[in-house]
C-alpha cells in the first residue's frame, strides 16, 4: 500500500513538472503582479491568453483578436525569479490599414501603448470600437531564472500572457 | 506552446485585414492623447509570431449581448456522429459539436447538453484526446442541467482544456482541423441567426469581424500545412477568406486613441472593411457550403 501511494506521489509529481516544464500555464499566475484591488476586479479570462518558453532577452510576438463591445487587460509575467532588477517591457499595438493612392490596401502595426512610458506597469486595459487585430511584443528581461527547474534550458524562461475581458459598461443613463 | 514561423510572404497572403465598424458605442470622458500622426508605426511582426483565436463561446457571448436570439435546428444532428471515421471529418465534427455546445448553452439551450458532450467525449476518445476532459465533469453537468450559465461555463472550460491538451501533447494537426471545424460552424450558426440583412445590425457586423479572426486561424494552422488534411482545409478556408475580401468594402477614417477615466485606452476609427448585403448573402452561402461538406 505504502509503495503504491509512493509511487502515485511520484507520478502526479511527473505529471505538473511536466506542465510546467511546456511553460503552459504560466498566464494563470500574471494576476498575482497586480494590486490587491485590481485582483479583485471582475473580470473573465480569455481563452486566447498563452503561455510559452521563451529565450531571455530575445522578443516575443503575440497576435489576437479583441472584439468592440468588450474592455480588455492585458497582463504580462514570466516565471523568473524576483531580484533581477529588471522589468518586463512591452508593447502593444493595433493594425493600422490604410488605401494608397494605387488603390491597393497597406497594413502595419501601430504602436498605441509602451508600458515605459508608463512606469513599468505590467498591465494595460483597452477597448477598441471595431474589432482588430492586435499585436504584443515583449522584450523578455535578460537575466533572472526560471522558478522551473524542470524547464531544463537555462537560458529561457516561461512567459505567460494574460488577457481577460469583460463587457464594456454602458454610460449614462 | 506552438511557435509559428511564418515569412513576411505568407502574412501578407493571410493577414489582410477587415474590419466592421460597430456604431452605436457610448463614450466616457476622453482625453485624446495621439491620434493617426503621431502614433508610433512598427516593422512588421518579425520571424516568431503566435497567433491566438478567439474561441466559438466567446463569439456566442458577444453576439448575445448585441441581441441575438436562439434559432432552433441549427446545429448538427448528433445522430451523424457515427458516420463520421476517416481522421480528418472526425477532427473537424469535433470542432463542429464543440462549436454546438457552446451555441447551445450560451442561448440556454439545456436540453440536449449533456447528448452532445457525450458525443464529443466519445469522439475525443476515438482522436487520442479523452486526457483532456476532467473525470468529475459530467457530475458538473449532470449538476447543473438546467442553468445556463453553468453550462457556457463548463462548455468554455471544456474547450480550452481541449485546446491546452493539444497543444502540450504536440497534437497540432488534430488542433488545425478542430478549430477550423469550430470556427466554420460558428459563423455557419451567426450567419442563421439573421433572416435580412440590415446595415446596421450589429449581429451582420459580428460576421464581417469573422474575418479578422479567420486570418488568425490561417496564420495559426499554418504551420500545419505540410499535413494533407490541414492543407485540403486550408484551401477551404483561403477560398472562404476570398469571398470575406471581395465582397466587403474598405472605408478609411483616421485612427484615434483616447484615455478615459478608468484608465482604458479606448481605441477607435481606423481603416475598415464594412459588410454590405452582397458580402453577407456570399459569406453564408460559402460557409453553408463548407459546412456541408463537413457534417455530410
Amino acid at each position: 500500500m505504502k509503495k503504491a501511494i509512493f509511487f502515485g506521489i511520484i507520478l502526479v509529481s511527473g505529471i505538473v513538472l511536466e506542465a510546467y516544464a511546456q511553460c503552459t500555464r504560466v498566464h494563470f499566475f500574471c494576476a498575482s503582479q497586480l494590486s490587491k484591488e485590481q485582483q479583485q476586479e471582475a473580470w473573465s479570462m480569455n481563452n486566447q491568453s498563452k503561455s510559452a518558453p521563451v529565450a531571455k532577452g530575445q522578443k516575443y510576438d503575440l497576435s489576437f483578436i479583441a472584439y468592440t463591445g468588450y474592455d480588455y487587460r492585458l497582463t504580462i509575467c514570466t516565471d523568473a525569479m524576483q531580484g533581477s532588477g529588471e522589468t518586463i517591457n512591452f508593447t502593444l499595438a493595433h493594425d493600422a490599414i490604410v488605401q494608397l493612392k494605387d488603390g491597393s490596401i497597406s497594413k502595419r502595426p501601430e504602436v498605441i501603448f509602451d508600458n515605459t512610458s508608463a512606469g513599468n506597469q505590467p498591465f494595460v486595459k483597452f477597448a477598441t470600437e471595431k474589432t482588430r487585430k492586435f499585436y504584443l511584443s515583449v522584450n523578455v528581461p535578460a537575466t533572472g531564472d526560471s522558478k522551473d527547474k524542470a524547464l531544463g534550458v537555462e537560458d529561457k524562461v516561461c512567459l505567460g500572457v494574460l488577457l481577460e475581458h469583460k463587457k464594456t459598461p454602458a454610460l449614462g443613463f | 506552446m506552438k511557435t509559428i514561423r511564418i515569412s513576411q510572404a505568407a502574412i501578407v497572403s493571410f493577414a489582410t485585414i477587415f474590419l466592421a465598424s460597430c456604431g452605436g458605442s457610448e463614450e466616457g470622458e476622453l482625453t485624446d492623447i495621439t491620434d493617426e500622426d503621431t502614433t508610433t508605426v512598427v516593422e512588421e511582426p518579425g520571424s516568431q509570431v503566435d497567433y491566438a483565436v478567439p474561441t466559438p463561446n466567446e463569439l456566442f457571448e458577444i453576439v448575445k449581448l448585441q441581441g441575438g436570439e436562439e434559432r432552433v435546428g441549427l446545429v448538427n444532428p448528433v445522430e451523424k456522429k457515427d458516420s463520421y471515421v476517416d481522421h480528418k471529418i472526425k477532427c473537424l465534427n469535433f470542432g463542429v459539436y464543440s462549436a454546438d455546445l457552446a451555441y447551445m448553452s450560451c442561448f440556454g439551450i439545456g436540453t440536449d447538453f449533456l447528448k452532445y458532450f457525450k458525443v464529443i467525449e466519445e469522439m475525443g476518445d476515438d482522436l487520442g484526446i479523452s486526457g483532456a476532459f476532467d473525470k468529475d465533469i459530467m457530475d458538473r453537468i449532470e449538476n447543473n442541467e438546467g442553468d445556463s450559465d453553468s453550462l457556457f461555463s463548463i462548455s468554455n472550460d471544456s474547450y480550452y482544456d481541449s485546446y491546452m491538451y493539444l497543444e502540450e501533447n504536440d497534437k497540432g494537426v488534430e488542433l488545425s482541423l478542430i478549430m477550423a471545424g469550430g470556427y466554420i460552424e460558428s459563423l455557419f450558426i451567426v450567419c442563421n441567426l439573421v433572416d435580412k440583412y440590415k446595415a446596421d445590425d450589429l449581429i451582420v457586423e459580428k460576421i464581417g469581424d469573422q474575418k479578422v479572426v479567420l486570418e488568425n486561424l490561417l496564420d495559426f494552422i499554418l504551420e500545419y500545412a505540410d499535413d494533407p488534411n490541414v492543407s485540403e482545409t486550408m484551401d477551404d478556408l483561403i477560398s472562404l477568406s476570398d469571398v470575406f475580401e471581395n465582397s466587403m468594402e474598405f472605408e478609411e477614417s483616421g485612427t484615434n486613441i483616447a484615455n478615459n477615466n478608468e484608465g482604458t485606452l479606448i481605441l477607435s476609427g481606423g481603416g475598415s472593411f464594412k459588410m454590405t448585403e452582397k458580402a453577407f448573402k456570399d459569406i453564408k452561402s460559402k460557409v453553408t457550403e463548407l459546412r456541408t461538406n463537413i457534417i455530410k
